[in-house]
């Protein structure tokens, strides 16, 4: 039993290779600045990985004969300035120690979980890379709980599309991606990922369109589900994201979604907001309603869910985070959850992220009592 | 109450400084930075219903964007080691409105204005190009900026 919920919290509470939404405390309001994907997530691109080396990374470890120039230019695939233009590669592993239930002599469990290990692809055409190809191919644990039908191979693609910037300003995708739908917040264990069903494992081949505007940001993405299940399970719908720059360094957004299958549908709307708070430093906040329905009526529900996230940089390489989530499961009952903790995120050096986080979760009821959880993760991410 | 108005004042002003200046540049193909310096010089002068300064100046390298990197692009972008001041000169305001001469890389441009009076300092802005001061196109590993920036200068005045 413990080891099935050991599995659970891994499958489910696991951060991923998502993206740094809180980069905006860089200014970095648009992820198409280092993403080819215009949403975030995935390979990142030259300039990305330049940031990543000289802003995002510590440079006390590199050697003082190094510039930040030199920095940013060894912050290529091998440690290299690409000699072409046409191909980029990634490799990406994320690991981690899970331990619950820490300092207890009866109950703590350890376990080290290879969460990701990945080879990405991307090929780029044209002018301002106006053609691109991406795949993302590697190992992940299975979602759980295991979605029936079809099995899920341990190794397989975790996105694949195909991209084409019409204007600078407007571009058109397709393949399997993930979803846009609110803050792509790295923590899938967030509940404002995981009750939309737009987390680690809720890729769907679909159609992406995007369109970047001076002060505002939009995306409409149809799609026909994930066409690696069986197609009674597939999720197909669309989902639509709106962002606006307010006060010259923040972000206003706001997302709705409507996906269903043979046996669910789903309704989601979301508001959200990412703060620049200066020097790195980030706060993020949003909030949620899904609505569910069940072939059935078996499992009606509308759920509401909050989150907000503060990213603290005190230095070069190092952020104090906190993270705070509420979930109403079910708005006709009295039930709700609380979900807390901080944590330490710290890249000592380029390639390198180190990651502890605390987790706290309450339960609260009027009609029985419960114990807090409380989980660590202490996560290592390597990319080359 | 006071602290939520704190927050609020920290996250949705430019700066919380009085002698300031800051252009946000626009990034391609998305995005935006702002470059923020609180080391403006010079004496701004309030005569009766209208504002005068002979010249104020600022370090170029006195701007930070908040990444290092950036901030050495930035300086090297606008010719600093030859060029390391920019001027706004022969300032002249009314009723909201004023023109100057600003000097970036050499090169003097005139400049028009708009500006608001809080009764200690004033807060003024203008947009320039980019190349009209002979600055190149400038371009990183497939970000570029664009041509137009937004100036905001804000400095406290005397009267007389």
């Amino acid at each position: 039993m413990i080891k099935l919920i050991t599995f659970i919290f891994v499958i489910v509470l696991t951060p991923g290779a998502w993206a740094y939404t809180n980069f905006i405390g860089h200014s970095y309001t648009s992820c198409l600045n280092c993403h080819y994907n215009p949403f975030g997530g995935g390979p990142i691109n030259d300039y990305g990985r330049a940031v990543s080396a000289t802003a995002i990374s510590s440079d006390t470890f590199t050697p003082d004969s190094w510039d930040q120039e030199k920095l940013a230019y060894t912050s290529g695939f091998l440690f290299r300035k690409p000699k072409q233009d046409w191909l980029r590669t990634q490799i990406n592993y994320r690991g981690f120690q899970l331990v619950r239930n820490p300092g207890s002599s009866e109950s703590e469990q350890k376990e080290w979980i290879n969460m990701q290990f990945d080879g990405r692809v991307v090929l780029k055409f044209g002018e301002n890379d106006k053609f691109i190809a991406v795949a993302n191919y590697g190992y992940a644990p299975l979602p759980h709980p295991k979605p029936p039908g079809k099995e899920q191979a341990l190794w397989r693609s975790r996105e694949h599309y195909i991209g084409y910037r019409v204007t600078p300003k407007f571009g058109v995708y397709a393949g399997l991606m993930d979803q846009v739908y609110g803050i792509r917040v790295i923590e899938h264990i967030a509940y404002s990922r995981t009750i939309p069903q737009v987390a680690q494992n809720d890729q769907v081949h679909g159609v992406l369109l995007h369109y970047l505007g001076d002060t505002f940001e939009v995306g409409a993405h149809a799609y026909g589900g994930n066409l690696s299940q069986e197609e009674d399970l597939r999720m197909a719908g669309g989902s639509l994201k709106f962002e606006k720059t307010a006060f010259s360094h923040h972000r206003l957004g706001a997302s709705v979604k409507k996906a269903g299958n043979d046996y669910l549908d789903l309704v989601s709307y979301s508001a959200h907001g990412r703060f620049n708070l200066k020097e790195g430093s980030a706060l993020l906040a949003e909030i949620g309603q899904t609505d569910r329905k069940t072939q059935n009526g078996s499992d009606d529900r509308t759920s509401r869910y909050g989150l907000l996230q503060t990213y603290l940089r005190p230095f070069r390489g190092l952020y104090f985070l906190t993270n705070i989530e509420y979930l109403k499961r079910n708005l006709e009952l009295d039930d709700y959850s609380v979900r807390w903790g901080p944590g330490i995120q710290y890249f000592p050096l380029q390639r390198l992220e180190l990651r502890l986080d605390l987790y706290n979760t309450r339960n609260f009821s009027p009609d029985s009592s419960t114990p807090d959880s409380w989980m660590y993760l202490f996560q290592t991410h390597i990319w080359i | 109450m006071k602290s939520l108005l704190l927050i609020a004042s920290f996250l949705f002003s430019t700066s919380l400084f009085a002698q300031t200046v800051a252009f946000n540049v626009s990034l391609t193909p998305a995005g935006s930075f702002e470059a923020v310096s609180q080391k403006l010089k010079g004496n701004l002068i309030k005569s009766g219903g209208g504002f005068t300064a002979d010249k104020l100046w600022i370090s170029i390298e006195s701007f930070k964007t908040g990444i290092e990197l950036r901030d050495e692009h930035l300086w090297k972008h606008l010719n600093s080691s030859k060029h390391p001041k920019a001027v706004l000169s022969e300032v002249k305001g009314a009723n909201g409105k004023a023109i100057g001469k600003l000097t970036v890389n050499g090169v003097t441009k005139p400049v028009n204005m708009t500006y608001t009076d809080d009764g200690k300092k004033v807060s003024a802005a203008f947009t320039v190009k980019a190349s009209t001061f002979n600055l190149p196109k400038a371009q990183y590993m497939g970000v570029g900026v664009s041509d137009e920036v937004n100036v905001k200068v804000t400095h406290p005045y005397v009267v007389k």
